[in-house]
């Protein structure tokens, strides 16, 4: 931008505890066309004095030199000027504080208090504070205004929805009711999925106590009515290419193949059981044919037969194994979620069946997901239903061919032997995804889901923010291939997921990123003269938006692109950026930094910080008045997958004497916006001890950290002894060249 | 060895049907033992009783003395976290237990519900009514001055037969009781194997057990201790005292009238008259306050009333209200004494049948338990100083052992020797 309007706030301490004329000059040295200062600049008249200002001065761009960019974001909107903010207040004033010996008095005048041999403390406080607004008019010089990407083609604005069960009926019917297209594939013949085999289910809604009728059947009558909804059943999904707006998305009915475009998908292909016969042992199913699985007596209660698979005799009582291969790390690890409900359920069937039948649960924990409480205490009141916590411990036959449930760990304080007709397993689910890509795409980085095995095979996502993305963009998941879900929770994440599929497709008409940075309307741009074909950014795109032509160039698809940065971050060529982010931009701002004569006796740090966890937490740190040292100054990225290793070279070589990264936790409850970006960074770590051995420098100089958004308690100290760890090393040598 | 289960769902749905229909609620959290002002660390309760009722096991609760020591305060019931109202539970369960003690069942089954009450009244009332005719030969004339007899076998009702009713039926009361409390206590027996030589004799029985038990009781110390408001606790006392009042007096004038030929009505200066009308204002104001207190209990949802209770605490009073009418009506001259008179032998006949059958009978049962409990706590300690309950540990800890040993293998098993070697050791020592 060229004229730049630069506005210091001398509010907030800002004023107090510094010289605003020395910022002032240092905004002017940098080179902007108008600059002023005032208190209270984010009150009524100072949001005034910068409209006017920027009237006035026909500024095309402001730098606001005040409170922390996480702040006062809605006050410091001027329509389409950009906006700047340099960070005085938490990252400066109540972030910075003189080293007091206990029992002493901070002395009233900071220029007072020695630092260095001739240096006082607020020559170094100054020096901050001017390095920050001359890095803020730099980032404003060399930004760009993005322009939303814009397709030639036309987009698509349906949905397609994988799988006709309650989920994926839920989906359609919610994207039909918003106003849009729905295309439903079910590769059985009829609608409905597991649920409309069952005699009963547990209702959806208040009070969550009783029994209904299959909800299925509703949901199939308003799909089949709903003119905005296609139905496509006997039908499997053999390929899917392109990106959002623009699937191309062929399927097979009969020997036939078609292909239709589509918008974005919706993936509700839910679960199957598990394996049973993996379960002879211990629990003898296979071994006595009166050991069933919840299945096969859901399918007994819904054909009404409660007779043994054995002798046909009546079912007078029935023992649930709750947990039956699950929560076991030789069979499924994890818990269901609904199986505690569904014996619960079934006990009632079979209770209601017979008002002399016993029903025994012998469960690990109750566990009643939700309001389902309800349900269990109902149950619970049923004088034939007898539930102790309990450890299966073995099953025999007795002589009067009875089966023998032995169970230890009860809430009875003993150990319990239990004769009964039918004994029935809890076995758990199994999402489609576990072992079949289920979406067939025709991407670089391969079909389906990747890596899975954080969440045992479902195709769940960072479920600290975000509940319904994939690691695809514009496919969203629903329903049990989700997560282990209940039918009322389904459809709830049924309706998520088709409202995400519709704001994706909003976003793909107005040409900007779809999540998690929606307001963003740069994409990257490659300059692909100089790419050497190297595939870095098309292997580490963490959301396969990258694709390679013949040759091994990478093909973008902005539609698939989250902006993490990611690419342009791996790029040793440094041909990514954005048009209001890029590698040019960065070093720029490090280069615009003073950098003292050597035996200065004080160090420079350049810190990059996540945006999204660690300059919150510094934030919160500020806020606490906790203290980090002078000589750090923080530049906020979007993530760390996006830092170049270009920055660290320019930073080291210009004499600085360190760099710190703050990433975000990585690893299996990894809380990065962008999946993998810390975790790459990590990983390049190895290209930056390189460089240092280049430059002939300690590895130690550089290092990376992971801060979770609550440690702010914790970044002080990590930054502490960043700054021990090179005042054992020294000063760096390049500085003064 | 796991214990066998097949639980029995008539007794759930007794309970449940019985005032307990909270029973399968408890999920074990045992706070309920916790709160519990009389539930001690060795004898904990009423958790464990809760999920016994709630599993069917019948045998086990009936061997189980908890069930009696609970007195009700209902501070489990406010404190449960899930509504299973264990104050009510366990009321649901004694009354389970009146049951399982009583012979005939149809008798309790009459004590119990609505329709037995026009039953039994109309039982009492044709009994005495029956025995006025025969003794007058016919419908009486009603005499004035009002008096209720002269004499063994004179007057509106003379003593003989109203001895010839009540007579049989304490009889008949005291031999299902006997019945009833040797019951309970073979089955509280089973619950502790007691060795042979830590049973005391009878005199012993009597001196250090049931002695110190009926004192506790006549002092209500652990009706005080269960944390129960001053009208419960008063209330109770009073009406016990009153029947004790009652029975002593009843007993003089029993002696006085039949073998003595000191006919009644006595003169109200008369010290056993005295001592009598005492005791009838007693059990009145008695009454009142616990039928004041349920009121009051039932309405901020501490309790639940079962039919049983009500109909006990209002057949006291009305026995109270009833004798003390007649007297005054007597004295007042009024001919509507003789009505009232046939009304007041009404409830005591049923008040006195009830006993075994009736929530009356908790006056058997509690006792025996409280007895039982002072005895076996102190068999306990007995057996604990000199190490035998360690010793009978010891014996079940070596069984476990030698199972053990049965499926160890190698090191183990030598270690699982030692262990019992160990543990000889410790025995000898």
């Amino acid at each position: 931008m060229e004229k730049i309007g630069v506005f210091i706030c001398t509010s907030c301490n800002i004023g107090d505890r510094l010289e605003i004329a020395d910022l002032e000059a240092a905004a002017n040295e940098q080179g902007c066309a108008h600059c002023a200062s005032m208190p209270f600049l984010c009150g009524k008249e100072g949001v005034e004095a910068i409209k006017n200002a920027i009237k006035e001065n026909e500024l095309d761009s402001v730098v606001i030199c005040a409170c922390s960019g996480r702040v006062n974001y809605d006050v410091f909107d001027f329509g389409n000027i950009p906006v700047e903010r340099v960070n005085l207040r938490e990252g400066v004033v109540w972030s910075r504080w003189p080293k007091v010996e206990e029992g002493q008095e901070v002395p009233e005048d900071e220029s007072q208090i020695e630092v260095a041999e001739g240096v006082s403390f607020k020559d170094e406080l100054m020096a901050l504070a001017k390095d920050y607004v001359r890095m803020g008019v730099v980032k404003m010089q060399k930004y760009a205004p993005p322009e939303p990407y814009k397709p030639e083609e036309e987009m698509s604005w349906k949905v397609l929805v994988m799988g006709g069960g309650v989920t994926g009926l839920t989906a359609a019917l919610e994207v039909a009711k918003a106003g849009y297209e729905a295309v439903i594939i079910e590769k059985e013949n009829e609608l409905g999925g597991f649920v409309a085999k069952m005699k009963k289910q547990l209702e959806v809604g208040h009070p969550y106590r009783n029994l209904q009728e299959p909800i299925t059947k509703k949901l199939i009558e308003e799909v089949q009515a709903n003119d905005k909804i296609q139905v496509i059943t006997g039908a499997t999904v053999e390929k899917i290419a392109g990106a959002p707006g623009f699937f191309d998305v062929t399927y097979k009915q009969g020997g036939s193949e078609e292909t239709i475009r589509i918008g974005t998908i919706v993936v509700a292909t839910g679960w199957k059981p598990y394996d049973a016969s993996k379960l002879e042992e211990p629990y003898g199913y296979g071994k006595y044919p009166d050991v069933v699985t919840n299945i096969q007596f859901e399918e007994m209660l819904a054909k009404g037969e409660l007779k043994r698979p054995s002798d046909g005799s009546p079912v007078k009582s029935v023992a649930f194994i709750q947990c039956a291969g699950q929560r076991d790390p030789d069979h499924l690890p994890y818990c269901s979620g609904v199986c505690c409900l569904a014996s619960l359920k079934q006990a009632k069937l079979l209770r209601e069946a017979d008002d002399e039948a016993k029903a025994y649960i012998f469960y690990k924990d109750m566990r009643t997901m939700g309001i389902y409480e309800n349900f269990y205490q109902a149950l619970q009141d049923d004088p034939g239903v007898f539930l102790t916590k309990a450890e299966f411990k073995s099953i025999s036959q007795g002589d009067d061919g009875k089966l023998v449930v032995e169970v230890t760990q009860t809430l009875l304080g003993e150990d319990l032997a239990v004769p009964v007709d039918l004994v029935v397993l809890a076995t758990g689910m199994v999402p489609t995804t576990a072992d079949d890509p289920v979406v067939p795409l025709e991407y670089r980085q391969g079909p389906g889901f990747p890596e899975l095995e954080l969440f045992y095979g479902y195709a769940d996502s960072n479920y600290i923010c975000f509940p319904y993305e994939t690691r695809r963009t514009g496919i969203y998941t629903a329903g049990c291939v989700h997560q282990p879900m209940t039918t009322a929770q389904a459809m709830e994440d049924a309706a998520g997921a088709a409202l995400k599929a519709i704001q994706c497709l909003k976003a793909i008409e107005a040409g900007h990123a779809v999540h998690p940075r929606t307001w963003d309307y740069a994409y990257p741009e490659f300059n692909f003269k100089r790419c050497t074909q190297c595939k870095r950014c098309t292997e580490e795109c963490p959301f396969g938006a990258l694709d390679d032509d013949p040759k091994g160039t990478p093909m973008p698809n902005p539609t698939r692109c989250r902006r993490c940065g990611t690419c342009f971050g791996a790029c040793p060529e440094r041909v990514i950026g954005f048009k209001d982010y890029n590698i040019d931009m960065v070093s720029s701002m490090i280069k615009a930094c003073e950098m003292p004569e050597p035996d200065y006796g004080l160090f420079r740090v350049v810190a990059f910080i996540c945006e999204n966890d660690a300059w919150p937490a510094l934030d919160m740190a500020a806020y606490h008045r906790n203290s980090f040292p002078l000589s750090i100054r923080f530049i906020p990225v979007r993530c760390l997958g996006a830092v170049n290793v270009a920055w660290v070279r320019d930073a080291m070589s210009g004499g600085w004497d360190g760099v710190i990264m703050l990433g975000c936790k990585y690893g299996e409850n990894y809380q990065c916006h962008f999946v993998k970006g810390s975790e790459l960074a990590n990983r390049r770590m190895e290209n930056v001890a390189e460089t240092l051995q280049q430059l002939a420098l300690e590895s130690e100089r550089v290092v990376l950290h992971t801060v979770a958004i609550d440690e702010y308690d914790k970044v002080p100290q990590l930054l502490q002894e960043f700054q021990e760890t090179l005042e054992g090393i020294g000063e760096s040598p390049f500085k003064g060249w | 060895m796991p214990t066998y289960v097949e639980p029995d769902l008539k007794f759930v749905k007794g309970v449940i049907a019985s005032g307990g229909d909270t029973l399968k609620r408890c999920y074990q959290c045992a706070t309920c033992a916790v709160v519990c002002p009389l539930s001690t660390d060795e004898v904990p309760f009423p958790r464990k009783q809760m999920i016994l009722a709630q599993w069917g096991m019948a045998d086990r609760i009936a061997k189980d003395p908890a069930i009696w020591l609970c007195h009700q305060c209902s501070d489990c019931t406010a404190y449960c976290p899930r509504g299973a109202r264990p104050g009510d539970v366990l009321a649901a369960i004694r009354a389970m237990a009146i049951r399982e003690y009583a012979e005939p069942k149809f008798l309790w089954s009459l004590y119990n519900n609505l329709g037995g009450l026009i039953v039994l009244f109309g039982l009492a009332i044709s009994v005495i009514v029956a025995a006025i005719l025969i003794a007058n030969k016919g419908i009486p004339e009603l005499e004035s001055p009002v008096r209720f007899s002269h004499g063994l076998f004179h007057g509106f009702l003379p003593v003989a037969f109203v001895d010839a009713i009540f007579l049989p039926l304490a009889g008949f009361v005291a031999l299902i009781s006997i019945r009833g409390i040797s019951m309970m206590w073979r089955q509280l027996n089973e619950g502790f194997h007691v060795p042979e030589a830590y049973r005391p004799t009878t005199g012993e029985m009597v001196s250090n057990y049931i002695i110190p038990a009926i004192k506790e009781i006549l002092a209500h110390e652990r009706f005080k201790k269960c944390g129960v408001n001053f009208n419960r606790f008063t209330g109770h006392r009073f009406v016990l005292w009153a029947f004790i009042i009652l029975f002593i007096v009843t007993n003089i004038v029993f002696i006085g009238a039949d073998f003595l030929g000191y006919h009644t009505p006595w003169p109200l200066w008369n010290p056993v008259k005295i001592f009598a009308n005492l005791g009838a204002i007693i059990l009145i104001y008695g009454s009142i306050l616990l039928i004041q207190n349920r009121k009051a209990r039932e309405a901020e949802g501490a309790m639940k009333g079962a039919y049983a209770d009500w109909f006990l605490l209002y057949l006291i009073l009305f026995v109270g209200l009833t004798g003390l009418g007649a007297e005054i009506l007597r004295l007042l001259n009024l001919k509507i004494a003789y009505p009232m008179y046939i009304a007041h032998l009404a409830c005591v006949f049923v008040l006195f049948l009830g006993l075994p059958f009736s929530k009356f009978a908790h006056l058997l049962y509690r006792t025996t338990v409280m007895v039982y409990d002072r005895y076996i706590t102190d068999v306990r300690a007995k057996m604990e100083a000199t190490g035998a309950l360690a010793a009978e540990k010891a014996e079940e800890s070596e069984e476990a052992a030698e199972e053990a040993q049965e499926v160890a293998e190698g090191e183990s098993q030598e270690e699982a020797a030692e262990a019992t070697e160990e543990k000889e050791e410790k025995k000898e020592a």
